[in-house]
This record gives C-alpha cells, sequence and structure tokens, in this order.
C-alpha cells in the first residue's frame, strides 16, 4: 500500500513575523498553524510526525482531548487511538513540537535524534524546550522500547519503515531532522522549522537578490551558512515540501516551489502558484 | 584566607577491578571509597565538589555493591560539622555520574549547581543511560529551568575557566562528555579534583598496569573517549599540579623535585596536609 501523508491541524497561535522570518517586521504578530502529519500506509502501523504543543501560546488552559484541534480529535477522524500509533517521530523538540508525546503509551516509541534531546535538556535554550516535555522523554529513555534514538550525522539517512527515513537537517536546531517519505508521487520532505513561512521563505523571499536564494528564519540555533544549506537540501530532495506551521508545498527540480497542497493529504489536490518566481 | 579541601567519604563502592583499570584483573572486585570535597577558604562560604551516589540501593542498578555507614552519610557529615545545606552556595560537579550528582536534591535551589552543559546534555541524551539515573537527571532539568539553580559552563577540552578567586574549572576530556577538573589554588600549590579522570593512583599512575612507557598512565574500563584522548586527559591532570585528588582513591602530593613523580598519600583529609608515612 503507497504511502500517505494527513494534516492534522492542531489549532493555530499568534507568533512574532521577525521570529519566523528574520528581521521581518519585529513586534508584528502572524496567525500561525500548528500542524501534525500522520503517515499511513506502512505495514508497522500508523505514523505521526510531531505531537503538537501541550498548551497553546496565548491560551489560557492546556489542550484537552476533546477539543476539537486536540490530536485526539485529529487522530479520531482516521478512527484512531492514541495507542494505534506505532511511532512518533520528530522533527525537534521545541515545546510545540513534542507536548503531547505524554498521551500516548510507552509502546508508541518515540524517534528523536539523540543530539536534538541532549540540546534540549542542556538550557541552552529554556525559552523554546519545556522542562515538562523533557523530562516525560527522559523517562522514555529509561523505559525499554519506548525511545528509539538515532544518532543522525550528515551521512545517510536512516530507514524507520519501509519508505519512511530520518536524516540530519543541519538547520533550525542542532539535532533537527527531515522526515522523508516515499510517495506514490515522489518524496515527501516533513521539514521541521526550516520552514515557517513558505510564501515569505521560498516563493517570495524577502531581501534575496540572489537566485532560488531561501530567506532563513528568525528562530535558528545554528549558523546562517548552516541553516541556508538545510534549506537547499531539503529543498532539493523534495517533490512535496512540508512545513509544520504552514500549508505544504509542491516542488518543482531545482528547488522551485511552483503550488500550494490545498486538501489534508499529500499527494493530494495542489493549487498552482499565480507568480512563478523569476529570481 | 588560603584555600584548603576536606575530603568527605560519603560511602563505599565495590566494583570490578577492571571498570577501574582496564583489562585488570578481569572478574575481581575491589572495594573503593567514595569522596566528595569541601572547597573551605572563600568569601561565600564552603563550595561542594559533588554529592556522591544517592542511595545504596540505586548503585545496585548498575550491577555494585554499596553501602553508607552511619556517619559517612552526607547530611551528617554536614550537619557534624555545623553546616546547613541552603549554606552551601555552590556544588560543583566534576560529573554527573549515578555517584557524583546523587545527593544534590538534598540541597535548596538557591544552591546553585555547577557543571558543563556538554555533561548535562550528553547525561539527558541516553548514551550512557545507566550511568545517568532519570532521578538525578530530572532533578538537574529542574535546576536548568529554575533561575540562577544552575550554572552551565561552556568550552572545550583544555579551556581553563576561573570561576571564584583560587579556583578554576577546565574542560578535562577524558571520563565523561563533560567532566571538569577543579582546579584549586592552596599555600602548597595545585590541587587538582580531577572527579574519575583517574580512579586508582597506585594502578594507573604510580604502577600503571601494563604499559611500558615513561609516565604513561593506564586507562580505566570507563571511558567515552578514545585512548588517546583519555592518556591525553590523564596527563593533563597528572604532569600539571602538585596535588591529585580523585573521587575514588586517597589524595597524593606530587614530589616537589621530580616532575610527574607521585609522593606520598594524604595522612588525614585535609589538603594541604601531612602524609602517610
Amino acid at each position: 500500500m503507497p504511502l500517505k501523508i494527513e494534516i492534522l491541524n492542531l489549532g493555530e497561535y499568534e507568533a512574532e513575523w521577525s521570529r519566523q522570518v528574520q528581521y521581518k517586521t519585529p513586534g508584528r504578530l502572524v496567525k500561525t498553524k500548528v500542524v501534525s502529519y500522520l503517515i499511513l500506509g506502512s505495514e508497522e502501523g500508523p505514523i505521526l510526525v510531531d505531537t503538537g504543543f501541550r498548551q497553546l501560546p496565548g491560551a489560557e488552559r492546556p489542550v484537552n482531548s476533546t477539543d476539537p484541534y486536540s490530536l485526539e480529535s485529529q487522530l479520531d477522524r482516521f478512527g484512531l487511538k492514541a495507542a494505534d500509533i506505532r511511532y512518533i517521530i520528530h522533527t525537534h523538540l521545541h515545546a510545540g513540537h513534542c507536548g503531547r508525546d505524554d498521551i500516548f503509551p510507552t509502546s508508541s516509541t518515540v524517534v528523536i535524534n539523540r543530539r536534538e534531546l541532549e540540546v534540549g535538556c542542556s538550557g541552552i535554550d529554556c525559552e523554546d524546550y519545556a522542562a515538562v516535555d523533557m523530562k516525560h522523554l527522559i523517562d522514555r529513555v529509561h523505559t525499554q522500547g519506548a525511545a528509539w534514538l538515532l544518532d543522525l550525522d550528515t551521512g545517510t539517512a536512516v530507514e524507520i519503515v519501509k519508505g519512511v527515513s530520518l536524516e540530519l537537517s543541519g538547520g533550525h536546531t542542532e539535532g533537527s531532522a527531515n522526515v522523508l517519505v516515499e510517495t506514490e508521487d515522489g518524496v515527501a520532505v516533513i521539514c521541521g522549522d526550516l520552514v515557517f513561512h513558505v510564501h515569505e521563505q521560498l516563493v517570495a523571499p524577502m531581501g534575496q537578490i540572489n537566485h532560488r536564494e531561501p530567506r532563513i528564519s528568525g528562530s535558528m540555533a545554528v549558523s546562517q551558512v548552516a541553516e541556508r544549506t538545510a534549506l537547499k537540501k531539503a529543498l532539493a530532495k523534495a517533490s512535496w515540501l512540508l512545513p509544520m506551521h504552514d500549508a505544504p508545498a509542491r516542488v518543482a527540480p531545482g528547488g522551485l516551489v511552483t503550488g500550494r497542497v490545498t486538501g489534508t493529504s499529500i499527494p493530494g489536490p495542489v493549487t498552482e502558484l499565480e507568480a512563478f518566481r523569476t529570481t | 584566607m588560603p584555600l584548603e579541601i576536606e575530603v568527605l567519604t560519603i560511602g563505599q563502592v565495590y566494583a570490578e577491578r577492571a571498570f577501574e583499570v582496564k583489562h585488570m584483573q578481569p572478574g575481581r572486585v575491589v572495594r573503593v571509597p567514595t569522596n566528595v570535597f569541601l572547597i573551605k577558604g572563600l568569601p561565600v562560604g564552603p563550595i561542594l565538589v559533588d554529592s556522591g551516589f544517592r542511595t545504596p540501593e540505586i548503585m545496585e542498578t548498575i550491577g555494585m555493591r554499596a553501602t553508607v555507614s552511619e556517619h559517612e552519610h552526607l547530611e551528617v557529615q554536614l550537619a557534624e560539622r555545623g553546616i546547613a545545606r541552603d549554606e552551601i552556595r555552590y556544588i560543583i560537579h566534576t560529573h554527573l555520574h549515578i555517584d557524583h550528582a546523587g545527593k544534590t536534591d538534598l540541597f535548596p535551589m538557591s544552591t546553585t549547581a555547577i557543571m558543563a552543559r556538554e555533561e548535562i546534555a550528553h547525561a539527558a541524551g541516553g548514551l550512557a543511560g545507566w550511568a545517568y539515573p532519570s532521578q538525578d537527571v530530572k532533578h538537574m532539568i529542574d535546576r536548568v529551568y529554575t533561575k540562577d539553580a544552575a550554572w552551565l559552563v561552556d568550552g572545550k577540552t583544555g579551556d581553563v575557566i576561573e570561576l571564584f578567586d583560587g579556583v578554576a574549572i577546565e574542560f578535562a576530556g577524558g571520563h565523561s562528555a563533560g567532566s571538569i577538573n577543579v582546579l584549586v589554588e592552596t599555600d602548597d600549590g595545585i590541587a587538582n579534583l580531577c572527579g574519575d579522570v583517574i580512579y586508582s593512583l597506585k594502578n594507573q599512575c604510580r604502577q600503571p598496569f601494563a604499559e611500558r612507557n615513561c609516565y604513561e598512565p593506564r586507562i580505566s574500563g570507563n571511558t567515552v573517549f578514545g585512548e588517546r584522548e583519555e592518556k591525553r586527559a590523564m596527563k593533563n591532570v597528572y604532569y600539571n599540579c602538585r596535588w591529585i585528588v580523585p573521587t575514588h582513591d586517597t589524595p597524593v602530593r606530587m614530589l616537589d623535585d621530580k616532575a610527574r613523580t607521585l609522593g606520598g598519600a594524604l595522612a588525614g583529609n585535609i589538603i594541604p596536609g601531612p602524609l602517610a608515612a
């Protein structure tokens, strides 16, 4: 059965523009989606990529299982319960990406690049990583089979199940990983927070003069060169680029974004961009 | 006031000889002390170096028997000296292994725990899961997230950072990813509180097991670095101080006139102090 990726809508929050797109209108807020991706079609069972926030920024209370945009409600659309998820793969461990790992039993194995867990616990960024999330993951690390730690380097990707692999992103955070999914219509790259905003960073990248030069985000822990290299690497591999805070993009060879996903599945319907980039 | 170091033995551990000294007498178990240290004479009050293991039982999780006698308990020893826990302003961790950070949670968050960032990172990453108990790691994460409860030092092997007048830390580059040596300037030269970079002064330095070359230390069987890095880290300690102060052995004073040559062992528990005959 071919692999298919479903977009799970986990709500939205207001983020600051210059965190998403470096130096863009500092102080102004932008509505920002939060998604998880559900990979269906593997013989080993459903796979989830990231689990969203424990409590959306600005929300008055933590996410409740009965909320329409909770992970539970979204999984229910597919008749799935938390315990049905075989693997939870993390692009990285910022609070908006692993906040609800603790609704899953330890039989749902969490897949993490070890360096990301190390960084998350190291105090290098207490704002973006949450202590409560880190401590849950420490419990998993000390529970038989509850965590699968990868030691990703810049070399070969690691296959998790047939058609789904992880590779070191090289951008955003020190341990961020891209999830590569082989679909019937090319490779989908789930790129974590390498890309926050497809239009402002890739389609009409603010302030870029050079050909096919993306705009980096304002939330990166690595160097500018590393961030740019990582963006270009992800684009070069992708037929589909799936960020965690925006609608996915259709990507042509050469890293050119040619359309946006308008449905809820990848592969799925695409709206061609009205104006193609010329630079 | 000149700085001095008081050695507090907080328990005994029964460990494989080959764990202490690589490939030496495998299967033979030896009893070694677990020490923590008080650095005295600073205006901030006494500084504790390491906090020992949580309980004897937790050592069983790594297959080691341990004992703590009534008078060995860290809490008892501090009380006997009239030191309340909240009077310890800083705890420096040479590293975060099971027998070095187990009792840090007895101290309030106003006691700042000092450690290398790479050590807490490595402890959390699960690479040596058994050596870093989840209770200890989670307590450290709480400190990392509590204002001023942790002081994380960043650096690379060989970097020396002076934290207090006469007290510096040095990135060891041996034993564990973020091991640091604590260098204390005493009236009798530098005392190097080297954690587990050296376990056994006799079998690793004085009569190094199976080594043939001049001043070549024997590495331990518990390392995360390569052999060359371990040797460099050990030589850095034993070539460059007056007192070698390991966690699991009696401190030794180096000879004045013969560099790199071990002299006598400390007789009492204060450094500098008289040597055993």
